[in-house]
């Protein structure tokens, strides 16, 4: 305290630092509470035009399509963690529905090897899946396999609704399912997204995998299909972050 | 109100607290090496003195506030992560309010922890959004954490709101002079 004379600044400064300190104390936070208030301002009007909320058209057929329904054995959950998986051998249930146009389908067996797959249009990784299906497809990679989609886990508060304009977009030319009301995903025994279930000639399931797939994986899953026996132990992905302890 | 333009609002205002973020990092590191920049630091810790906890303090209040909208009005389901980036905000709209209240600076000692916490949940939230395969291999059929229930302007999701908030909470907090008028 002794010492402050000494450190008086000259006049100039002095002046200046008043000026800084009038500045700063006169203004209690005004600027900055200026400030907030300007961009809470700016902010809500560019939401207002910005933010626009876009509808779908009331003919869509995500929201015109009947509950699908289901006759026959529904298969089992499916549960990653089972050596052998209880519904390989079990036949499809017949699920009966709408199709992406809004047309009557019905997924069933039907004398050829299936891929069924189902789909959810708010899961990222069907989001990765249905441009690398879509490619393998054009490319004819699936020949003498029949591909039916079923898209289920409709969810209007989620994003990338409705999966009929999602599918369309990406050129989805699949047959496939609306499931409203997620019944054909419960009897085929779905337990994640995306969800496959490869079927024999003969109706029976070969076998069913939960989460991504690459397409070398549905190949050598095709391969039970077309046979018509279970794949060999290892060949389906246990889809999962825990995959790697199963090698 | 739709809840597309709520989400916008909330959007432009994570931009604004990562633009201050930006702005004050950059100020307090050019502050180091030159003198009109440490001068800046100085005249914008004069500001702060009077409304810097009141303003981190707000952030965290709106975060909070915008947080319960998502989940109770628009029905977006939190899920693990969410919960984790919650703890972290919540405590510190009440802490940051108290602090601001008795001009207790000193509070920053454990808010920038929190909101540091929050930062890095937000961080890993923000790659799983963009890189779903990191997490696990398929969509859990309830709530997955990388499933984007909000996105604008091609990349500010709700984790990054978050990150933004967070981020200009310690920025503001740390800019804040030590004693108050």
């Amino acid at each position: 305290m002794s010492n402050r004379p000494n450190r008086r600044p000259t006049r100039d400064t002095s002046n200046r630092v008043a000026e800084a300190r009038g500045a700063g104390s006169g203004s209690n936070g005004l600027l900055i509470g200026g400030a907030v208030a300007v961009v809470l301002v700016l902010a809500l009007l560019v939401a207002v035009f910005v933010g626009r909320d876009t509808g779908i058209p009331e003919n869509d057929p995500t929201l015109t399509a009947e509950p699908v329904s289901v006759t026959g054995t529904a298969l089992p959950t499916f549960d990653k963690s089972l050596a052998t998986d209880p519904a390989v051998g079990m036949t499809l249930p017949t699920m009966t529905g709408d199709d992406l146009d809004g047309q009557p389908l019905t997924i069933a067996p039907s004398g050829n090897p299936q891929m069924i797959v189902y789909l959810a249009h708010w899961c990222p990784h069907c989001q990765n899946e249905v441009p690398e299906l879509v490619t393998w497809l054009s490319q004819g990679g699936n020949g003498d396999v029949e591909v039916r989609g079923v898209t289920t886990g409709i969810d209007a508060k989620k994003p990338n609704y409705p999966p009929t304009k999602w599918l369309k977009s990406e050129n989805w030319t699949v047959p496939t399912l609306i499931d409203p009301s997620g019944l054909a995903a419960e009897s085929s025994g779905l337990s994640g997204y995306p969800y496959f279930v490869f079927v024999n000639a003969q109706g029976a399931v070969t076998a069913r995998v939960s989460g991504e797939l690459t397409i070398d994986e549905i190949n050598s899953l095709l391969v039970g299909a077309r046979s018509g026996s279970e794949p060999s132990p290892g060949t389906i992905g246990d889809q999962g972050p825990s995959s790697p302890a199963d090698g | 109100m739709s809840t597309s333009v709520i989400t916008t609002f909330f959007a432009l205002l994570a931009l604004a607290c990562a633009a201050t973020v930006v702005v004050g990092a950059g100020l307090a590191l050019a502050a180091r090496v030159n003198d009109g920049a440490r001068a800046a630091v100085d005249r914008v810790g004069d500001e702060l003195a009077d409304a810097g906890l009141w303003l981190a303090a707000a952030i965290a209040a709106v975060a909070t506030a915008g947080s319960l909208y998502l989940s109770g009005v628009a029905g977006f389901t939190p899920c693990t992560l969410c919960w984790y980036q919650r703890i972290a905000m919540y405590p510190l709209a009440v802490i940051l309010v108290i602090a601001a209240w008795r001009r207790d600076i000193s509070a920053r000692v454990y808010v920038i922890p929190i909101a540091a916490l929050g930062a890095l949940v937000s961080c890993y939230h923000i790659l799983i959004e963009r890189f779903p395969d990191l997490h696990s291999a398929g969509c859990d059929p309830d709530n997955p954490c990388s499933l984007i229930w909000v996105e604008h302007f091609g990349f500010v999701t709700i984790p990054t709101m978050a990150l933004a908030g967070f981020g200009a909470i310690i920025t503001i907090v740390a800019l804040t002079p030590r004693s108050a008028p």
